[in-house]
């Protein structure tokens, strides 16, 4: 277990940062983490920004942003901030691009801890 | 820590409820819902175990601002405290959450430290409103805003100790028959008086120099004060009453207050209102006193009357109200013409209970409406019976009392009704007392366009009682009128009521208004109706009301049971009409003719045509009312002496006699024929003549006549004596006057 968070570590991510909300339950952290990586809210996100559908693009790209930021997957961070912030404002700017990435990313990780 | 307090978190992801429920797990339990109308839903189900709650905003089905929206509404849920989960930098967001009365917020990713400080603080300060709404709720009435009953009677208790040296007055009231605004104009209106009186006694008191005041319960409101007199306190009620009317409501809103003055300032206070209230409940559906001191006899008619209303509820279940019938005569035809539908209570202990026992208790209290609806119900019953029959029944009047003109619903319930049974609305006459007309007239004219649009027929009961009967007369489009005999009774000046009957019925005949006389027990009373032109009666004298066996005996007969009126056959109301008939003899007639009353050497004219008043002009009212006035002195006694032969013999008389016309003498030739005697009074038809030229010529021969006598006399005495002329012309004068002063009687036709 404590291999996994320091793969995690080194991928970027900010375990120490975010285990005082998990009462310092590692094992609770991880299943969570899992969970996130499965989450439909990727999902939803692409379909909406199939659609052009904005404002369930936003919701989506908001929810994943609140799960990631509490469970510290700052790489997923960094793409998602991209995807929310002209989704905002109605845009698309650059959108679907860091979808790809987001998803690409995701999909690694996936990969390499579940 | 015991662990007490539930938090409710709302977040559509399942990783963030984990989340937080894994922080807040030592101090709260928790429970979760994934969108606002789940949440809904558990606070629904038990909002007293949600000590707070941590909402997402962004969710399918209801988002978070939606949530709030509701919440904020909800006055049980307005002391949970709900705080919002925001992703980092969202301030838009947060704004508008705290706009809808969000307590705080916490950013995206949690700082469980932060999230229990946060929620601590928001549960305490939401138990500190708590407690201050508690503090609130137990001193304050929550409609009106004013002390409610413990904080006056604490306030009021600290007042009249601290001022033990000095007297006080507590004064108690309430709104006559609220239940029923509540019920014509619904709760929200009842409530709106509620709080406009607790405005208007806030700001009364606040003028005084020492008062407590506050609502007691319901319509029941107090306050007390330093006793400076009756005439300080009831001034001060007067002034109260008259804010108070001022609400907009079209119900004449009666207060009753109830006062006592404070003998010992340590006794409880609510003794002092229990008092009060006993008092004011002794004045209860007085319509001329509202308001009444304390004196120690009040408590045993009190009694008397909640024993009736105890039972009274039980009478009506058990169809202990029987109708009665009390029929209407018509005396032109001697038949029939109606009944009026009344009620007795036939208690099984009691016997039968007289109206006047129940009735008043039940136009206090309100249960008349109901009684009133069981009556007209019965009514129709009887009707449709009859009707199945095979009979054409008379209409039956029913008694419309002064509450139900109140109710905004009367018309269709009385149109329900009578659909109900299918009753043609002309068979149910409805009787409506005069007095109520003066609570509310723009109420009871547009009521009573309404029932007449329905087809019902409107009698006015009691005409002549109230202070607005003229009034009635020229804005109420009434059918019939009824007028009390008893109106005969209890008259200082003899003659002065039936005068004032006979009148109402002229008027009535004039306006062609049928008239019922009610209350006719005597053979006086009958004859004197008759000789006046009344055409309708009702009376114990007539028949006495009636259970329904007997009067379907009486009508299934159609002979009434009475002996009839005397009367001469003449109807003095008739030449007092101007109807087509009558035109011809008297309104189109070129001679001045006139009718007079004439009673204890009085003399009136009551009636003159036109020709009259074109040969002596109008002149004053006076001249109407003491005919005697204008009259030359010298030739008064010898008009009334005409005036009395013809009344002795009941016949005719006649007499010359000088009479000033605006400042102009005329000589007048009476014709004098006697009709009838009406209501003390004798009632005399005039013809008159102006023989004033004929007179002037009669003048100018007699001086001709006297300078020829001079002459002849002064051949023969060639002295001038002056004062022999003289008092030759004052003799001969005197001898011409006397002449003409002798009335020539006729004899009796």
């Amino acid at each position: 277990m404590d291999e996994l968070l320091e793969r995690l570590k080194s991928e970027g991510c900010d375990v120490d940062g975010s285990m005082d909300r998990f009462l310092n339950d590692k094992e609770f952290y991880i299943s969570c983490f899992k969970e996130v990586l499965n989450d439909p809210a990727f999902k939803q996100l692409g379909e909406a920004l199939d659609d052009k559908n904005t404002k369930e693009a936003f919701d989506a790209a908001h929810t994943l942003k609140g799960i990631i930021l509490n469970l510290g997957i700052t790489p997923l961070y960094e793409i998602i901030v991209h995807i929310v912030e002209p989704l905002r404002v109605g845009k698309y700017d650059g959108v679907d691009r860091y979808f790809k990435k987001l998803t690409e990313e995701r999909d690694t990780l996936k990969k390499n801890f579940n | 820590m015991p662990v007490s307090k539930t938090i409710l978190l709302i977040d559509d992801n399942a990783v963030n409820r984990k989340i937080l429920a894994r922080i807040l797990s030592s101090d709260y339990n928790t429970v979760e819902a994934e969108n606002g109308k789940e949440a809904l839903n558990i606070l629904k189900s038990g909002h007293h175990q949600i000590s707070g709650i941590i909402l997402d905003l962004v969710m399918p089905e209801m988002n978070g601002f939606e949530f709030l929206s509701i919440v904020s509404k909800v006055q049980e849920y307005k002391n949970i405290p709900v705080i919002i989960s925001t992703a980092n930098g969202d301030e838009k967001n947060e704004i508008r959450a705290l706009k809808l009365s969000a307590w705080d917020f916490v950013s995206k990713p949690y700082n469980p430290k932060i999230i229990k400080f946060r929620l601590k603080n928001a549960i305490e300060r939401s138990q500190l409103s708590a407690f201050e709404q508690l503090k609130y709720l137990a001193e304050f009435d929550t409609l009106t805003g004013i002390y409610n009953r413990t904080r006056f009677y604490s306030l009021t208790h600290e007042m009249l100790i601290s001022n033990y040296k000095r007297k006080f007055v507590i004064v108690r009231f309430d709104i006559n028959r609220f239940k029923l605004i509540n019920s014509f104009y619904g709760s929200d209106e009842g409530d709106n008086l509620l709080k406009y009186i607790a405005k208007k006694l806030r700001e009364m008191c606040s003028t005084l120099e020492l008062a407590s005041y506050g609502r007691i319960e319901g319509d029941v409101f107090a306050f007390c004060t330093l006793y400076k007199g009756h005439n300080s306190i009831s001034s001060t009620i007067e002034n109260l009453t008259s804010e108070i009317k001022h609400f907009k409501l079209s119900f004449d809103i009666v207060l009753t207050y109830g006062i006592y003055v404070i003998e010992d300032n340590y006794d409880p206070v609510d003794t002092f209102l229990d008092k009060a209230a006993l008092t004011a409940k002794h004045i209860k559906g007085d319509y001329v006193k509202f308001y009444e001191f304390y004196t120690p006899d009040m408590s045993l008619k009190i009694e008397k009357e909640q024993l009736i209303t105890n039972m009274m509820n039980d009478a009506l279940n058990n169809e202990q109200f029987i109708i009665y019938f009390q029929p209407k005569y018509n005396l032109a035809t001697n038949s029939p013409a109606g009944a009026e539908a009344l009620v007795r209570w036939k208690h099984p202990t009691k016997g039968i209970l007289p109206p006047g026992e129940f009735i008043p208790v039940f136009e206090r209290n309100g249960f008349i409406t109901k009684l009133d609806q069981y009556v007209w119900e019965k009514a129709c019953q009887y009707l449709r019976k009859w009707l199945d029959a095979g009979l054409v029944p008379v209409p039956i009047s029913v008694n419309v009392s002064r509450v139900d003109i109140c109710n905004p619903n009367l018309v269709d319930i009385l149109f329900n009704i009578t659909k109900k049974y299918n009753i043609p609305t002309n068979l149910l006459h409805l009787e409506l007392t005069e007095s109520a007309y003066t609570d509310n007239p723009l109420a009871i004219k547009l009521m009573l366009k309404n029932l007449h649009d329905h087809g019902f027929l409107v009698m006015m009961d009691d005409f002549g009682s109230g202070y607005s009967s003229l009034n009635i007369l020229k804005e109420l489009p009434v059918d019939v009128l009824k007028i009390d005999m008893h109106f005969l009774s209890g008259a200082e000046i003899p003659g002065r009521s039936e005068t004032i009957i006979a009148a109402i019925i002229r008027m009535a005949k004039w306006l062609k208004i049928p008239v019922i006389a009610e209350g006719v027990e005597t053979k006086e009373q009958a004859d004197f109706l008759s000789q006046i032109g009344c055409e309708y009666v009702q009376g114990y004298y007539f028949a006495k009301p009636m259970p329904i066996e007997k009067y379907e005996e009486l009508i299934s007969n159609k002979k009434p049971e009475f002996i009839e009126p005397e009367h001469d056959g003449f109807d003095i109301s008739q030449i007092l009409r101007c109807d087509v008939h009558i035109e011809k003899i008297f309104c189109k007639t070129t001679q001045p003719i006139c009718i007079y009353e004439y009673s204890n050497d009085t003399i009136e004219l009551i009636r003159v045509n036109s020709a009259f008043h074109k040969e002596f002009g109008f002149g004053d009212m006076q001249a109407f009312v003491d005919v005697l006035k204008n009259v030359h002195n010298d030739y008064r006694q010898r008009l009334l002496d005409c005036f009395a032969y013809a009344v002795k013999t009941r016949g005719s008389s006649e007499c010359e006699f000088l009479q000033n016309y605006a400042n102009n003498n005329v000589w007048i030739k009476l014709k004098l024929k006697y009709f009838s005697f009406i209501a003390n009074r004798h009632i005399l038809f005039g013809i008159l003549l102006n023989i004033t030229s004929i007179k002037e010529i009669d003048e100018e021969i007699d001086k001709y006549k006297t300078n020829i006598l001079k002459n002849n006399q002064n051949i023969n005495k060639p002295a001038v004596n002056d004062n022999a002329v003289s008092k030759n012309e004052e003799e001969n004068n005197n001898y011409d006057v006397k002449d003409i002063n002798t009335p020539k009687m006729l004899s009796p036709s």
